[in-house]
């Protein structure tokens, strides 16, 4: 019964922390296993000039970071569950439907941005782009929202 | 952070709706939790017909809405076991708005959906009910295809 392995893509934001803890009580109640993945993905970075020079240093602090934040949620994993980081280069997108199936995960645990349709038709939201295309259950966390 | 409790299941009869209460009943068995299945249609009991007319027009718009809220609800409960704690609701009006409005009413943990599996693009035009939840549950979503 129930999900053997979750994917959770991780980009550093409230929304993906929250989207963490809520997967690791999941996985706490399934008895599945977690799978972190960080994407890096650095063509908003190049675009910039001045960074042209100096970008291999800037393709090494991307990862650090990324397993940082990895590292970050898989100290909060209880023992008892199994638990992996993935820091992966590529686009958000497509990586994260890559992984899906090279990982076998049948569910997505994600945080959502919470934007209109029209700025995520616009901007292109990853977490809609997900949705749309995930073959598995797509689950959306936001941040709590404080309230008005 | 909190655990589920109380998983919330929007149906409507389609398909992907039925995945979604299994789905659920995965997750309730999980977690312990208790489902509330949802039909929200826009129009009242009140204004069905007292005795039922034969019409050209499809059973869709001119059924009787109490019959048809009955029936989606109760296959739906068809789909979770006994053994799990599940409860029926039917409201009335704008779908998404009375989800929503559920959710908060009843603090449900999370929002077991079937998507349509429409483009964003689409979605918009079409006004996806599982977009709008997407976009404004204050809960996790989770949308089943």
């Amino acid at each position: 019964m129930g999900h053997k392995r979750i994917l959770v893509p991780m980009d550093g934001s409230e929304n993906s922390m929250q989207a963490a803890e809520w997967a690791i009580n999941l996985a706490q109640a399934c008895e599945a296993e977690l799978e972190f993945l960080y994407v890096v993905n650095l063509k908003g970075e190049l675009l910039r000039p001045t960074v042209l020079d100096r970008h291999t240093s800037i393709l090494e602090d991307a990862i650090d970071l990324g397993k940082r934040l990895l590292d970050t949620a898989l100290d909060l994993v209880p023992i008892s569950i199994k638990a992996r980081g993935h820091c992966v280069s590529g686009d958000a997108d497509e990586t994260i439907l890559k992984e899906v199936q090279a990982l076998s995960c049948d569910m997505i645990v994600m945080g959502s941005r919470g934007i209109g349709a029209i700025h995520a038709a616009i901007l292109g939201s990853v977490s809609g782009y997900i949705l749309e295309h995930a073959k598995c259950p797509v689950v959306m966390i936001k941040a709590e929202q404080k309230e008005k | 952070m909190q655990e589920t409790r109380h998983i919330l299941v929007p149906v409507d009869g389609s398909e992907n709706s039925d995945k979604a209460v299994v789905q659920a009943v995965d997750l309730a068995k999980a977690c312990a939790a208790v489902i509330d299945l949802l039909y929200v249609s826009y129009f009242d009991s009140g204004t069905d017909d007292a005795v039922e007319n034969i019409s050209w027009l499809p059973d869709s718009v001119t059924g009787s809405t109490g019959k048809t809220s009955k029936a989606i609800l109760e296959h739906a409960k068809t789909l979770v076991p006994e053994t799990i704690e599940r409860h029926l609701h039917i409201e009335t009006g704008i779908p998404a708005k009375k989800i929503l409005d559920f959710a908060k009413r009843n603090e449900a943990d999370m929002i077991v959906i079937g998507g349509r599996g429409l483009g964003i693009v689409e979605g918009f035009l079409l006004g996806s009910v599982s977009q709008q939840i997407i976009e404004q549950a204050a809960c996790p979503v989770l949308v089943v295809k």
